[in-house]
Formats: structure tokens, sequence, C-alpha cells
């Protein structure tokens, strides 16, 4: 694309809407979108100034034009739409010029930041879409984003409701990130796999600021490239724009020299400034770029580059794991964070995600999984699955550019997944294999390979997007193929100009030491040209392992990393005699290690229930006593709560390992209501309810009462604890009672938070109101003994 | 107009106490998790706020309104604006990075969670303070005197207005600043407040505990320290 366009002029882009509308008087009071229909034809000669100005394309009056800012306007989207495209096109008619429907950010945040759902800011942009296309537009814009969520949501709105060209510019500030964190290495790494036609910064800042951030945004993407920025800074006093047009053009000339097809401006440029703008690139055609081809993972805050040994989590996979397999069945939602936090705390930097189980419904639990890492953890992913369903539930709610694992020589695999990577612009795994099985020699992998990556080929997938898998042989079982995976690494690299990736721990199994099978091939594959290791990182002697590969082949430059681990390792570590403590003290005085450990020495001696009963919670009881009169406060209570919950961890372990069934007390749901997001009350609750033997299913915030119906029903659940901050979200709660009580006459249900009171409890037809977790307890106790 | 807002350490440990729910001297036995919280909580703060001057518009019967006839309703907001001629309106945020923080902590440790909670809530206040100065030296002129700040929400002012005062401040573009219709304001470690101008001094007025919405359970209150260093209730 690059190429093509160097041999075309510029393109000249308009400037403000807003700009022009105040200075015609129009600022203010309405919204701005509502004048295509009552002031068309004032809108129209603010396109006809824009294009008589030199601009080839000009946006419609459709910024804030979905159905969230217009509600209560008196006009539907649709008849907003079509008004501003047919405005725009009335001047463009007879000037010449394309219209270009312009879509702004919808104005509330989308999940986890806010409320709005992926799904239903997809619905909305698709309704703008719709009418735009209709009414006539000849490519969709999509501009001043500050979320990379909210911009995928868009673009497959735009993709999936029309046939228009995609163009997307994203707003940044200074320090090249946008409100968000969204760097603008990651908007490039989206974008271009999303297939979008051009990319591009507007708004928030003046052509100097913008410079350097369009810099990288032309080095990151063989995109074509667009920049709009602001007539300057606004001024401190006035707050306006500080340039004239004369010095905004001073400014736009370095922009020549990017390489970028088209310029215009934002805030506080006019048709005087486009006009001057028109005259300095007349005559030019924009310089070529050359853009390297990195191999680029991320998510909005952290670009991962791939070139060498990266380290890929695997802990997020059930298989022969017993505690995943359970939280995958009561969708614990908790557990699976956890395990991501503890990769990424020992140094994972993709991490795999597989949450196939027989009996979990796939598709759903993965998209479910994947939205919920997000919320916590900002590592790119590795969507694992054989189920293409599940891939592209996962794919779609994904915000950032994942790889797919995998695809495999099988041709029917191949038809089935990579058109998805290609769509939502996904790197992928191709693994070695095929109908046939493993072939034994690294020529006969290499040739599986070359199948793989000419199928991505004609699937238009970037070789710098392919990773392949040779497959690692079990050194028991196969002992003489080991060094064919490790020749093969070699050659795949060299003759396909593709990344590898290996699963690193199957080299071991069956054998006594796996731990130093497994780091000693690591830093064999390491050595062949690794890139990818999926392994555990918890485990000290793997990441040890990674550490002394990236130090021995000079990626580590000035061994900078290794030496801040292990600088201060030489140094005996001075052991402190162990205190004897009993579980009772160590949990009332927070104490989370020494609770796990007297937890185990305890559990060889008694029961698991004999334990919770006659230890944990009257330990916890003491806790509460002292908090209820005010001897503890909340920061020693939670401490206490998170001890107990070390030790309950313990608890439920050992039952696992033994295959018995797990202790409960009973079953409780938790939830804040839909439209809540303050969610720490409930969290307080739930770990409570769990310290004391209950097994809680918490549904998490801004839960819709349906949903909270169905998992009642589902899980068979008695008691209900809701929870509400807002005096606005009260009403939600009292919804949620009010289908409980249709559907499950019987449950009970108990309410709290910071602007209930007993008597509004009980108007809503709560059963108990709790003004605390002691207090939850004690209902629980009374409901479910 | 916005500003980018630079937030000092420390936070007012009475403060973190009130909202953890412990007498102010506990901060003494916590304070190393305290001073940890903090350094986190600040390290992904990016402190803005936006602000803007309207003129109040007085009708009949003492109502108030400003701007696009937008209605100033409750007694405790009459109060507060009480000799006043303009407003302004103010909105300060800690950015998105500090609920990311939140939540994660959230998933991992209860205790850590709830104390990172309180501190975040304290250094949004004084981002809310820091944004008050700010918008009175930017927008007040010579001889102008102010009142302190006053959020909706807050005594009988309506929740609601900040449906109103958000899109008026364009705060999502500006400070990437948003309300969902539940009237949360999101990142959820935000402020939004008003602040009334005259030509005279003015102090404005608390709203008190009559009008509070947590009155009958307020804990502060029944041990006789209600917030804002009231005592007449």
């Amino acid at each position: 694309m690059a190429e093509k366009r160097a041999t075309e002029p510029y393109l000249i882009l308009d400037g403000g809407m807003g700009t022009m509308l105040q200075r015609a008087g129009l600022g203010g009071g309405e919204r701005p979108e509502v004048l295509s229909i009552t002031k068309p034809e004032k809108i129209t000669a603010i396109h006809a100034a824009y294009l008589d100005a030199g601009a080839g394309l000009v946006y419609t009056n459709t910024f804030g034009a979905n159905r969230l800012k217009l509600e209560g306007c008196g006009y539907t989207v649709e008849q907003v739409v079509r008004a501003s495209v047919q405005n725009a096109r009335a001047a463009a008619e007879s000037r010449g010029g394309r219209v270009a429907l312009d879509i702004g950010p919808l104005g509330e945040l989308l999940e986890p930041a806010g409320t709005l759902s992926f799904e239903e800011a997809y619905e909305i942009f698709a309704e703008i879409v719709r009418a735009g296309a209709a009414a006539g537009a000849d490519l969709v814009v999509i501009e001043t984003m500050t979320d990379l969520y909210e911009v995928k949501a868009a673009v497959l709105a735009a993709k999936e409701n029309s046939s228009l060209p995609i163009w997307t510019s994203m707003t940044f500030e200074e320090s090249g990130r946008t409100f968000t964190g969204c760097s603008v290495e990651a908007m490039a790494a989206v974008l271009e796999g999303l297939q979008v036609d051009a990319v591009g910064i507007n708004c928030s800042l003046g052509p100097v600021e913008i410079l350097p951030i369009a810099q990288r945004l032309c080095e990151a993407t063989s995109l074509p490239v667009f920049i709009k920025p602001n007539a300057g800074l606004p001024d401190p006093e006035t707050g306006n724009y500080d340039i004239t047009p004369e010095l905004f053009c001073a400014q736009m000339q370095p922009y020549l020299k990017l390489g970028t097809f088209a310029l215009g401006g934002c805030c506080g440029t006019t048709p005087e400034y486009i006009r001057l703008l028109a005259d300095l690139v007349a005559d030019r055609t924009p310089p070529l770029r050359q853009v390297a081809r990195r191999s680029v993972v991320c998510t909005p805050t952290l670009v991962q580059q791939v070139d060498g040994l990266t380290v890929v989590g695997e802990r997020i996979n059930p298989t022969g794991k017993k505690r995943f397999k359970q939280a995958l069945m009561d969708g614990d939602m908790d557990y699976i964070l956890t395990q991501a936090l503890s990769q990424q705390e020992a140094g994972a930097q993709i991490l795999d995600v597989n949450v196939g189980l027989p009996g979990v419904d796939e598709p759903s639990m993965m998209e479910q999984v994947v939205k919920s890492i997000q919320t916590v953890c900002d590592l790119p992913l590795q969507l694992d699955s054989s189920n293409p369903q599940a891939l592209e539930r996962g794919l779609r709610v994904y915000n950032g550019k994942p790889i797919v694992n995998s695809v495999n020589g099988e041709q029917k695999v191949l038809d089935a997944v990579l058109p998805l990577c290609r769509k939502y612009g996904a790197a992928v795994v191709g693994l070695t294999l095929d109908e046939k099985g493993i072939p034994l020699l690294a020529e006969e992998r290499l040739a599986v390979a070359r199948r793989i990556v000419a199928a991505c080929d004609n699937a238009k997938i970037p070789r710098e997007d392919i990773y392949i898998d040779c497959l690692t042989l079990t050194a028991s079982a196969q002992q003489k193929e080991v060094a064919e995976t490790l020749h093969a690494v070699r050659m795949v690299k060299e003759e396909l100009g593709v990344r590898t990736v290996l699963g690193v721990s199957n080299i071991s199994f069956g054998l006594p030491n796996r731990e130093l099978l497994n780091h000693s091939f690591l830093t064999m594959a390491a050595a062949a040209g690794l890139d990818l290791a999926i392994i555990n990182p918890n485990i000290g002697s793997m990441m040890d392992a990674v550490r002394a590969a990236d130090l021995l082949l000079y990626r580590d430059k000035k061994a900078k990393r290794y030496l801040e681990v292990y600088a201060d390792t030489a140094k005996p570590q001075p052991t402190a005699p162990r205190q004897v403590i009993r579980i009772e003290d160590a949990i009332y005085r927070g104490l989370k290690a020494e609770a796990r450990s007297c937890a185990q020495s305890l559990l060889a001696q008694m029961g698991e229930l004999q334990l919770i009963n006659e230890n944990l919670i009257p330990a916890l009881d003491r806790v509460g006593v002292d908090f209820e009169t005010g001897r503890l406060f909340l920061p020693q209570l939670l401490q206490a709560a998170s001890a107990a919950q070390a030790a309950f961890d313990v608890v439920k372990q050992e039952i696992l390992a033994r295959g018995k069934p797990p202790v409960s007390k009973g079953k409780i749901l938790v939830a804040t209501v839909k439209g809540d997001i303050h969610d720490i009350g409930k969290n307080i609750v739930k770990v409570i309810l769990e310290n004391y033997g209950y097994e809680v299913t918490d549904l998490g915030k801004d839960v819709p009462p349906e949903k909270i119906v169905a998992e009642v029903e589902k899980r068979g659940i008695r008691l209900v604890g809701l929870s509400a901050l807002m005096t606005t979200t009260l009403p939600s709660m009292e919804e949620t009672i009010r289908q409980l009580r249709k559907a499950r006459p019987f449950c009970k249900i108990f309410v709290g938070g910071a602007v209930l009171t007993p008597d509004y409890a009980k108007r809503i037809g709560a059963d108990y109101y709790a003004k605390d977790a002691k207090q939850s307890v004690d209902i629980a106790k009374t409901v479910l003994g | 107009m916005r500003r980018e807002l630079t937030l000092t350490l420390p936070l007012d440990r009475r403060e973190i106490c009130r909202y953890l729910g412990c007498p102010p001297d506990e901060a003494a036995s916590i304070e190393q998790t305290i001073a940890q919280a903090e350094q986190q909580v600040l390290q992904r703060a990016a402190p803005r706020c936006t602000f803007a001057r309207f003129p109040l518009i007085r009708g009949e019967n003492g109502t108030l309104s400003f701007g696009p006839k937008i209605p100033l309703e409750g007694k405790n907001i009459r109060r507060h604006l009480a000799g006043c001629y303009d407003l302004i309106l103010m909105a300060a945020t800690l950015g998105t990075a500090v609920d990311e923080l939140l939540r994660r902590a959230a998933a991992q440790d209860l205790a850590r969670s709830v104390l990172l909670d309180a501190v975040a809530s304290v250094a949004a206040e004084q981002a809310a303070a820091l944004a008050e100065n700010a918008a009175a030296r930017a927008l007040c002129r010579e001889g102008e005197y102010h009142t302190g700040r006053f959020s909706p929400g807050y005594g009988d002012l309506p929740i609601e207005l900040q449906r109103r005062i958000i899109p008026l401040l364009d705060a999502p573009r500006q400070i990437g600043l948003a309300v969902t219709r539940s009237l949360i304001l999101t990142p959820r470690k935000s402020v939004t407040a008003l602040i009334g101008v005259a030509d005279h001094p003015v102090t404005g007025s608390l709203a008190g505990c009559d009008t509070c919405l947590l009155r009958e359970k307020c804990e502060w209150r029944k041990r006789g320290m209600p917030c804002g260093g009231e005592t007449s209730n």
C-alpha cells in the first residue's frame, strides 16, 4: 500500500467541525449532530468551505451520533446519520471529494473500566455504520479514540455491516500513550491485524507534540498513515488554540518526510489552515516508507516483540491439574486469575490459555476466561484450543493481538482456523504433524512446516506471525528423536524465515528429576534458535535457564537482567529459626505463611472438617468478636481473613488430592447488582463466608438479575447475598429480588451496601440486612446451619 | 481547560484511616503497608483535571441554574453558593491504571486491595483539591473570591448532575473521564465538583449530616466526629 501511495499526491483532509460550528454561532446547547437536521445548509456550507480550501475528503457531522449520546434529542441515529451524510454529499457532489462517515467514541467507558460491554459497544457502532452505508458514505473513519477495545468493537462493526474502507485514528498524550495506556505500537499491531485501510493520529495535541508519535507510528506499521493535529495547544487563559494557520503549516512541514499519505486538522483548525496545508503539499508526493517486519503480540499497554527466547506460561490449562479442573467446573475465575498473575510475577511474557475440559462449554468458557484475565493482567495471550468455535469466541473479545495455538498440517484444520486468524489479526502456531501423525525425521517435519507456511501465505497471514512447533517428544520413549526436534527448529528458522515454538515440559515425561531434563532441553533449544518456550515459569530452575540462555546468547546485553536477579545470591541467607506458633494465633495475627504451614502439619493429624471446626472457625470467631468490640479494625480483620484463606487453600488441595468430597456447609451466591461496580464489600463478605466453610459462588460486579436467577437455579442455591453502593443502583437490587422471588420463592436473600438500611432492605423485599461481613456469617448460620 | 496534576506524599493518614474505618492512631501500626500502597498508587496515577466557568442564573423562588439551563436542586447547594454570581465546574481523575491496580489486588489479596482502595480514594481527594486550586487560579480574576468544592451526590445535591457535568466539560475527551448510566464516574477514582465565585469573601457551606444518606448508620456521626469536621449535628 505504501508503495502504491507513494506515486499519488497527498490527500488533504478537512479541519475542525466543532470550531466551525462555534464560529457560526451554533456552539453549546443542543447536540451538534442534530444541526444536520435542523440547520442542514449551515453544515453543508462548512463541508463546502473545506472542500473549496482544498480538502479531498470531509468527515460527516456524526462524531457523537450514537444512541447513547443522542438519547432524548428527538431524532433517531438513522435520521441524524442520513441527514449528515446527505449534507456532506451535497457539498461534495459539485466540488468533487469523498465523504467519510465519522464515528467518535461512545462517551462511556467499556468494561472493565466502565460498564459498557464489548458486545453492546459493537451494536451501537453497527447501527451507525448501517445508517451511514445506506446513506452513501464513501468510507468509515473511526477517530479520536483512546480505548483500543472500543476501536476493535467499532472496526468489527464496520467490517461486518458494510463493505466500506475503514480508517482509524486514535488520540495520544505527549507520553505516546492514550488515556487508557494504549501505546501507538499496540494500536499499529492490532489495526494492521484487523486490516483497516489506514491508521492515524488526531486531536489532543498540536503538530509539534504529535510529530514524534507520528514517527513511531510510521515505523510500526506498513498501513497508510494519516495525521490530523489540533491548532496547537489550548491557551491556559482563554481555552482558544494558540497557533495561526501560518504557524500550523510551518509545523506541518516535517511531516512531509514521514511518508504519511494524508494530512488535515482537528480542533481549532478552519478552512484557512487547510488552504495553507493544501498549498504546502501541492505538487509533492509522500516519500516511500521502509517498515521493518517484526513479530509482535500485544495488549493495549504491553507490546511483546518476539525475537529469540520468550517465555509462554503454560499453567492456565486443566491437563493433569485437579485444582484447575475444579476451578473450571465451578467457574471459579479468581483461581484462574491467580494462576495468570503468579506466572506474570515469575517472569512469563505471554500466557497460554487452555480451558478445554469434558463437561465444560469450551467456547463460552474461553470467552469468559479471556475477558476475566484481561481485566487484571496485561500480558498478551495465546489462545489454545482445537475447537474453532472456542477460538473465535476468544479472538473476538480479546483486547490486543494474540497467538492462536494451534493448526497443523491437516488441510481441514488449516481451512477451519487460518481464516479466523486472518480475520482477527492473530499470529498462529503450526504443529509439524498431520493425518499421519508426527514425522520422526527433522526433514519430514520441515516438509509439514512448508505446507503450513504455504497455507498461511494463501490465507494472507504474514510470515512474521507464524510460529512453527517442531514438537517435543518424550525422551523416555523416543530418545533418538530429541535431536531431530532441535535440528528441525534450526532448519525451519533458516529456510522458512518464521518463528519457532516448543512445549518444553513434555521432554521429561515418565522420567525422574523432570526439572533437570526440562531446563537442560530448554537451554539446548534456545541455542538452536527457539523463540517461544512454553514452560512453567513458577519453577525456579526454568527461569534460571531462560536468564542464563539470554546472557549466553548475547540477548541480555551486559548481563543487566541477569545481575538484577542474581547479584545477591552469593551471600549466604541467614535462616531465622522458625517460631512455633499455633494456627489460631497465626490467623489472629494475619500471618499467611505460618497459617499455611500450620494447616499442613495439622492435616497430618486430623481430618479436614475437624481442622475447620476446631481451629479455623474458633480463630475467626475470636477475630470477629474483637472486631465488633473495637479491639481490632478492618485492616487486621482482613489480614486474618487472608491468613485463614491460605489455610483453607491447603485444605482444598488436600481434599482434591485425595479425591474426597469438598467441605461445604452450604452454597451461597454473592453478586454486586447490575449497574454497580463497587465490589469491595462483596469481596470481603465472600472471603469471610468461605473462611467459615461455605461454598461461595461469586458472580462479580455489574451482574444482571437474569444471570443471578439462572445461576441460582443451576446450582440449587438457597442463600443469595446482593450488594449495591449507590442510591442509583438500588432499583437494580430491588429488581433482582423481584425476579429471584418469582423464580425461586424459597431462596433467602440478604443485602448490604453503604446506602442500605434495615428498613429499606425490608421494603425492597430482602430477608436480611447485613451491616458487615460478620453479620453475613450469622445470617448464613441461621439459614444454612 | 485541562491540566496535569502532581500528587505529593505522604497522603493524609487520618483520611486513610477514615476510609478503612479505624481510629486515626491505628495508622502507625500499619504505616509500612500504607507507605507501600501509596507508592504503588502514585506510580500508576496519571492525575488530570479539567474545568470551566459559567454564570449562575438565579430564577424566581431562589432557584439556581447554569450553562445550558442545567438546574441546581437542593437546599445545600443553594446555601453553598449564597452570594456567588458565577460557578466553576471541575473534574479530576487518577486515570484507568489505578483501577487496574485495584482490580489486580482484588484478585490476589483482599487485605491489600482494601488498603489500596482507601489510599487511592485519598489520592483522588488530593487530586480534587489540587484541581480546585488550579481552577481558581486560572478562572478567578483579581479581587474575586471562591467557595470550597461541592460534589454531586453530597448532601441533597442530586447525583444525576454527573450526567450533565461530564458532557459539559467534554471530560471524556479532555481527561478520559466518563460516567456510567448508573451515575458512577469511570475511572473510579475521580471527583467532579462545583465551586462558587463571588466578589466578596465566601466560604461556602458543607451539607452536614441532616441531608446525608448515611445519616442513620454513620459510625462517625455516632462517635461525634462526622466528616468535614462538623460537630453541630
